[in-house]
């Protein structure tokens, strides 16, 4: 099926369309972050020391409302974010990031999901590649081509 | 006397089971003929029915003689929640399990019951005789639900765990989920069976492809279920915690649908066996994992009860599944050359080995993360704690992209697409994209991770439509069912579900007032009156709650729930679900005097019930897919009868079988 | 499968050696797995709480007011408390909330161990975890006794890792921390720490 030109220029629209939303929806956001928000989005960062991996933000546990409070009050108090960070890691140690840092052997958990994922579009890559690359089809392989569909078709037709 | 009688039958299906194992491994090494085996594995969903139901009547009678009544069984709490008691500890959950499992049992005797000698469905029968083994073994010896307990005549059942006592999900997600791990049991026991018998066609494949899409939808609904269950009971306003026994769930999921995909490129095209039947092995032997870290206590877990005893007979057990699968992997591997190519990286073959690429890395991100930290900590002392942030900041991007194929996977046609093709048959889901986008957009939609998932939402809906559309107009009705078409159910059920999730997360409002009586909160154009407290008790719980008055129309009760029995404290969340958005609340402090402040905490979350409708799609699409579907013809299972012939006459393989055909008349 | 499918080239998939090599590559990797599962956990629970032979945290901040532990000035307002100041005797900390049960069985210790430490260079002070309604404080020590200060303060909750309350840390008069109590002490366990280490 050939395009004609009106199809392409409504692809063009259809792309221009997708790509002007979705720069215009990503950068047209609310940078200015109230505290409140801040404090949300901190909460999510770090585990519930006492409750298996829930977050600060998940738990109902005392000492998971006793962080958030200290949040809100480190954040009243004027702290960044590697303060209040580096204050809950002194206390309870690096189990308390939820994101595992990325030094140490920590990086490997990084690093191993993006290896194998760069090795299976490997494969899968070769795999396309090595088996496709026949040769477009010559006259005579069309007629052959043209031959089997007519017997094809008769199959089914039966 | 049930203890004796249900440990009689406990017994029954571990005799029977190992019996029927090992006659039928004899008889067909042998090359006789496995009669004796049908008969003892008649015996095991005897002795798994007997089991269940004659827990079921201890629970009902309370018979706290027996030591599973004892632990979970109560007077006072409803009819419903006593069944549901039988899943809410490990040792009634493992009879579930071997209940279950000798359903599958008796469905594979029934159904095959014309091709009885028929080697490959004699080992599939040993395979599956030899996993009930083990379930009735456990049951036998280290987690024995049947013992015999003496109990003070006055002794009164303290009732499952509370947050197991008052939703009725409970009464369903874990069976779902249940028939969905053991459902998988079928195609590993015929995978396991072509490996033995070196049938490593195609044959194995087609006879479980039914078995396999109805533990899927099963394992699908009671995931969805459990997240649901979690929402509504758990009270912190989520659903997904990446939690190890929720990752637990997800990894054979996410392994059984890479299966339910390249399956079909092993029908069609007799391609990737190995890799079919490692993802078999995988997702059975990952729903063991998965009751391992689950009941081990091996890693910490909310939900996890640790019952140390069964850990290492689970680890065993999967040692034994995951080297036994990889060892017969590797000496079937010269059989396992499999015909035919991939042509072009445009055809619907391609497509699912990239559907595979994704759900494989996501499989093994979900696995790195949970078991990370005991590497960590084995390897250098480190301790690490692996949460949302990790699993969030990864998986989106897999999900983006899979959202991305799951629109133009569905057009794609088999061994070759050409680029004019693709446009053509993408143009209505292009559009459908634009339109999702710019309505979401103008709603308000901000940021890139939802907004993008919107976009491709609209492009995969518009792409699953399509296919239904064109299905419905061909035939009707029965354009809904079968595999193609009820899986595009699933697929729009998938898209329903990532825009809930992402819109939920992404717009969440979460905050927490401090009300005294009579006063109101605002938030996001909603407005929260606590009118006072309110108390009232049963003889196993004191509830308090809260009088909260929403948008000064209805009234609702989040609460505190004290189980008396148990002396636990919970929180119960109170919901106002909404097509739009979910308004809940939940009581975070209670004063000691009536009159004094609560602490209330109003959470927002918008298109959440989508989540749940999107899993009901899926399981109704699972549910389409499991007939057969409409006859096709040709090559393109797509578009037969609108693919010009040109088209075919393109196709390389074709052509190529031409060019050996011509050389060997040559 | 339609005839012509049959025919299909054979075109290089995975050898049966390679299979066999990746086949044994994932068997050792399973092996592993196998193994962290089986003996990767330590003993994660039996440490000692890491504040322990350590320096005392910084604990300050301002008392409860309407209590009668906090000291005031001579305009009736609170003085802040900084356990710098208290240290050179014996500290008690402890954590405590008015919500929380094993509190209220702790509190008679306490009221004793006050008494007992007047003549025993020891001072208490309590720091409130996870207890917002400060009328309730009140209430409670009315109720239940007791003349030390109380303080409204997460930091400590946090420096000190507080999990499980109640909680108490005795601080020794060179302002290390030298006993951990959890889940509840009893004075006589105090008594007995401080007499052996004064050597009485």
């Amino acid at each position: 099926m050939n395009l004609t030109a009106g199809s392409r220029a409504a692809w063009a629209l259809v792309a221009v369309a997708l790509l002007g939303l979705l720069s215009f929806a990503s950068l047209d956001t609310d940078n200015t972050v109230d505290p409140g928000e801040r404090a949300e989005a901190l909460n999510d960062l770090f585990a519930c020391p006492t409750c298996d991996g829930q977050s600060v933000a998940e738990s109902n546990a005392g000492v998971a409302a006793t962080i958030r409070q200290f949040i809100r009050d480190e954040i009243a108090a004027g702290a960044t974010d590697t303060d209040i960070r580096n204050a809950l890691v002194n206390s309870y140690g690096t189990e308390v990031l939820l994101n595992p840092p990325s030094d140490g052997v920590a990086t490997l958990v990084w690093m191993l999901p993006v290896l194998v994922l760069t090795a299976g579009v490997a494969v899968v890559t070769v795999t396309v590649r090595r088996s496709s690359g026949s040769a477009d089809p010559t006259a005579a392989d069309e007629r052959l081509v043209a031959e089997l569909l007519d017997q094809q078709r008769a199959e089914v037709d039966e | 006397m049930l203890s004796a009688i249900g440990t009689a039958f406990v017994l029954l299906g571990l005799t029977a089971s190992l019996a029927g194992a090992v006659s039928g491994a004899v008889a067909l090494v042998r090359g006789q003929g496995t009669a004796s085996m049908r008969q003892f594995a008649w015996m095991v969903p005897a002795a798994g029915l007997g089991a269940f139901v004659v827990m079921e009547i201890a629970l009902f009678r309370r018979d706290y003689s027996v030591s599973f009544v004892q632990q979970v069984g109560s007077d006072s709490i409803p009819a419903i929640f006593n069944f549901a008691a039988l899943w809410s500890a490990l040792e009634g959950s493992l009879i579930l399990w071997a209940f279950v499992l000798g359903g599958y049992i008796a469905a594979v005797l029934i159904k095959f019951s014309s091709r009885r000698n028929d080697p490959l469905l004699g080992w599939a029968m040993v395979v599956l005789l030899g996993i009930s083994t083990f379930f009735f073994a456990l049951m036998a010896i280290p987690a024995n639900p049947f013992q015999r307990v003496s109990v003070a005549a006055d002794f009164v059942g303290r009732g499952p765990n509370p947050l197991l006592q008052d939703h009725v999900l409970v009464a369903f997600h874990p069976p779902m989920l249940y028939l969905g791990y053991v459902g998988f049991t079928v195609p590993f026991a015929f995978a396991i069976a072509a490996l033995i018998t070196g049938r490593l066609g195609e044959g194995w494949l087609v006879e479980t492809r039914r078995w396999t899409v109805i533990a899927w939808g099963f394992l699908t609904f009671g995931i969805i279920l459990g997240a649901w269950w979690s929402y509504e009971v758990l009270g912190w306003g989520g659903y997904w915690a990446w939690d190890p026994v929720e990752n637990a769930s997800l990894l054979p999921w996410l392994t059984g649908t890479a299966y339910l995909h390249s399956v079909m490129v092993q029908e069609r095209r007799g391609m990737l066996r190995v890799w079919n039947l490692s993802l078999v092995c995988a997702t059975f032997a990952l729903t063991i994992l998965g009751t391992f870290l689950t009941r081990s206590g091996v890693i910490d877990s909310v939900h996890a009860f640790a019952d140390g005893e069964v850990g290492p007979w689970l680890l065993v057990f999967f040692a034994i599944i995951t080297l036994g699968s990889v060892g017969l992997i590797g000496w079937r591997g010269d059989r396992l050359r499999s015909p035919g190519a991939i042509d072009s990286p445009l055809s619907r073959e391609a497509s699912f080995l990239a559907n595979n690429v994704l759900f494989g890395a996501m499989a093994f991100v979900v696995l790195l993360g949970t078991v990370f930290p005991l590497f960590a900590e084995a390897f250098d002392g480190s301790r690490l704690t692996i949460g949302r942030p990790y699993f969030d900041s990864l998986g989106r991007p897999i999900a983006i992209v899979t959202l991305f194929l799951m629109a133009v996977a569905p057009v794609l046609p088999w061994r070759k697409a050409s680029t004019e093709l693709l446009q053509t048959r993408l143009f209505w889901p292009g559009v459908s994209s634009v339109g999702v986008l710019a309505l979401a957009v103008i709603i308000g939609a901000r940021g890139f991770w939802p907004v993008i998932t919107f976009a491709l939402a609209g492009f995969a809906g518009g792409a699953a439509m399509r296919q239904i559309v064109l299905a419905t107009r061909r035939q009707g009705w029965r354009g809904f069912i079968g595999r193609t078409n009820g899986g595009m159910i699933v697929h729009l059920g998938v898209i329903v579900l990532a825009m809930g999730v992402a819109a939920s997360e992404s717009y969440k409002t979460d905050r927490v007032f401090t009300l005294e009586p009579g006063e109101t909160a605002f938030v996001d154009g909603h407005s929260f009156q606590y009118d006072e407290l309110g108390a009232d008790r049963t003889s196993r719980r004191e509830r308090t709650f809260a009088r909260v008055i929403i948008d000064d129309q209805q009234e609702y009760q989040p609460a505190r729930t004290r189980y008396t029995q148990q002396g636990m404290i919970v929180g119960t969340p109170s919901v106002r679900p909404g097509f739009t958005e979910d308004l809940y609340l939940v009581l975070d402090e209670v004063p000691p005097n009536p009159d004094g402040p609560i602490r209330l905490r109003v959470i927002i979350r918008p298109l959440i019930t989508w989540i749940w409708g999107g899993g009901i799609l899926m399981a109704i699409g699972t549910f389409l897919a499991v007939f057969p579907g409409p006859r096709r013809r040709g090559t393109d299972p797509v578009g037969a009868s609108t693919t010009p012939p040109e088209d075919v006459k393109r196709d390389p393989l074709l052509v190529s079988a031409f060019r050996r055909l011509r050389r060997g008349v040559a | 499968m339609t005839p012509v499918e049959e025919v299909a080239t054979a075109t290089p998939e995975p050898r049966s050696s390679n299979i066999r090599s990746i086949a044994i590559a994932i068997g050792i990797v399973c092996v592993a797995l196998i193994a962290l599962l089986a003996f990767g956990r330590g003993d994660l629970d039996a440490q000692p709480h890491p504040l322990l032979g350590q320096k005392v945290p910084q604990v300050q901040g301002m008392p409860l007011e309407g209590l009668a532990g906090t000291s005031v000035n001579t305009e009736g307002s609170p003085i802040p408390y900084d356990i710098d100041a208290e240290v050179g005797d014996w500290v008690l900390v402890n954590f405590f909330a008015t919500w929380c049960a094993g509190c209220i069985v702790e509190h008679p210790d306490l009221v004793e161990l006050e008494a007992w430490g007047q003549s025993n260079d020891l001072s208490l002070v309590a720091v409130l975890f996870d207890d917002p309604d400060t009328d309730a404080v009140t209430r409670f020590f009315d109720r239940e006794g007791g003349n030390w200060p109380v303080l409204e303060s997460p930091r400590s909750a946090i420096d000190f890792q507080i999990a499980q309350i109640p909680e108490s840390f005795l601080v020794a008069p060179n302002g290390q921390v030298i006993e951990h109590y959890i889940g509840g002490l009893r004075a006589f366990q105090v008594q007995e720490t401080i007499a052996e280490l004064e050597g009485r």
